[in-house]
């Protein structure tokens, strides 16, 4: 303790200055009331009555501002409500007071440390401010904005908090009012008795948290009566019939089972089927396939039967040729009716040709197939008569056929074109070469308007017959046909 | 609750910049520098009554 008049130190029991000899009765109780309200402030600081140990410290300064405790209490408690200018200026006051042995240096070193810590709580301090300007004029909206940054940076900024929780209960929406609760249920652990927090909570006593639990008023049992035992089914109570609501839970499960169901069905069943399927196709492809190599040698068998049947058949045939007079290799052998016919027909044309009728002699000999006469004496006789009466046959029926075409002999004065061509068609029957007739048979045709059949028999000529006397009247009438 | 009201106890809160101002400002006078002062007062007001019992002319 000082003397107050001349700063020498005094023991604090001695109730006068030894330097001046100054009363200190008033001075000595003077600081023992600052000290018992420092005592008073620090034990509100302890359990977080803020406010109240901010009014113990203030009255402790008041009656002595050299309690550098007390000073450097409310820095402290300043500090932290977020009110950082004011804390420094108290520890600036308190090292004033006290200059060695304060530590209040040490709180000043700590922030002046970290100038980056010191630069945050200046802009959370610049955003307060702003945000309070923009309220006070009107702008809530920008100033909840402003604020809910500067509560996120320093959450224990008490009158930060307070501002936002004041405009969000101006906005009177539901949701801002639980917001407002929330920052006040914060705060007050910071500060438990103050007053502004406490009468906003009061003010959102209507407002509950769903975090916060609900209290129950129990209400206390009466002691049970004790009846005496009987049979528990004597007493059920009969209750109305009710139906029980349809529950869509069965109705998932049976939907879940069918899709279990089938993905079984699909995944394992059907699987196995379809190779069942598949082995049956096979073993009956394989069938099959057997059946058809045992038809196939069935047929090469009843091939080889065939051809040997055939053989028989040609064997048979040969022999029966051999039996008509033919040699058993002609392909179109001669039947036994030809043969014999043409056997009679040559017995007729000698008969015929010794009684010199040359005429019927040929009529006979035309008719005779030459390739039925096997033996050469048949032949050499055929021929010999052939030769003599043909060409004679052939000129008397062109003669005739020529007159027919021009009406002339017993034609006269009546042409008929078919008769002219029977009669040269018999012609060639005894000469194939007669141009002659090949000739007129082209002028009938071509008479009668059968351009085409005549053109036949003059290209006949002129192709198969160039040195006959009859091609430059061919080609003749072959220019005037066009 | 008068929200305006409550608004208006706003105060806005000193910046870095404003702490001198705010320690040059702040009051520390306390008790004991009234009694002082009054003791200060008292002191000068007995010489004064001294002094104006030393001008007062003898007879």
């Amino acid at each position: 303790m000082n003397c107050p008049r001349c700063n020498a130190a005094v023991a604090f029991t001695k109730l006068r200055c030894d330097n001046c000899g100054h009363d200190l009765t008033a001075y000595h109780k003077l600081v023992s009331l600052s000290n018992i309200y420092y005592n008073k402030g620090l034990s509100q600081a302890k359990v977080r009555d803020l406010t109240g140990a901010i009014s113990s410290l203030k009255q402790s300064l008041q009656f002595n501002k050299l309690n550098t405790s007390a000073r450097n209490l409310l820095g402290l408690i300043y500090y932290e409500e977020g009110e950082i200018v004011a804390a420094l200026s108290e520890w600036v006051l308190s090292k004033h007071f006290q200059n060695d042995n304060n530590d209040a240096d040490l709180y000043m070193n700590e922030i002046q440390a970290n100038p980056n810590k010191l630069e945050m709580h200046n802009q959370t301090i610049r955003k307060y401010n702003s945000a309070l300007n923009s309220a006070k004029h009107g702008d809530e909206d920008m100033a909840i904005i402003q604020l809910k940054k500067v509560v996120n940076t320093n959450p224990k900024f008490i009158r930060a908090n307070q501002l936002l929780a004041l405009l969000y209960m101006m906005s009177g929406k539901k949701e801002n009012r639980t917001r407002a609760l929330r920052l006040m249920n914060n705060i007050i652990k910071v500060d438990v008795t103050n007053t502004t927090t406490l009468r906003y909570m009061k003010e959102l006593s209507d407002v509950h948290l769903k975090s916060e639990p609900v209290i129950k008023v129990e209400k206390k049992e009466e002691p049970r009566k004790i009846l005496p035992s009987a049979d528990p089914d004597a007493y059920k109570t009969i209750t109305p019939y009710k139906e029980e609501k349809p529950s869509v839970l069965p109705f998932v499960n049976v939907l879940v089972g069918i899709i279990i169901g089938l993905a079984v069905m699909y995944f394992l069943v059907v699987p196995h089927i379809k190779s069942g399927i598949a082995n049956d196709k096979n073993n009956n492809f394989k069938q099959y396939s057997e059946e058809q190599a045992s038809k196939n040698s069935d047929n090469s068998s009843l091939k080889n039967e065939n051809v040997k049947l055939q053989a028989q058949v040609d064997d048979l045939k040969a022999q029966l040729d051999k039996l008509q007079g033919g040699d058993g290799t002609s392909d179109n052998p001669v039947d036994g009716d030809t043969l014999i016919e043409s056997y009679n027909n040559l017995f007729a044309a000698v008969q015929l040709y010794i009684a010199g009728k040359k005429e019927e002699a040929s009529d006979k000999i035309v008719n005779i197939d030459e390739e039925s006469l096997t033996g050469d004496d048949a032949k050499k006789l055929y021929n010999k008569i052939k030769s003599e009466t043909f060409e004679n046959a052939t000129v008397k029926y062109f003669e005739e056929g020529r007159d027919a075409y021009n009406g002339e002999g017993d034609y006269t004065g009546k042409q008929d074109y078919d008769k002219a061509i029977e009669l040269l068609n018999l012609s060639l029957k005894y000469d194939k070469n007669n141009t002659d007739s090949m000739y007129f048979l082209g002028r009938c045709y071509q008479k009668k308007g059968d351009n085409e059949k005549a053109k036949e028999y003059y290209n006949q000529i002129i192709n198969d017959y160039p040195d006959s006397q009859r091609v430059p009247e061919a080609k003749a009438k072959l220019n005037e046909i066009g | 609750m008068d929200f305006e009201a409550e608004l208006e106890k706003f105060q806005p809160s000193l910046e870095i910049d404003q702490a001198e101002d705010a320690i040059y400002g702040n009051n520390t006078t306390d008790v004991t520098d009234l009694i002082q002062s009054i003791l200060k007062e008292s002191a000068t007001a007995d010489s004064k009554k001294n002094k104006s019992v030393e001008w007062v002319k003898e007879s």
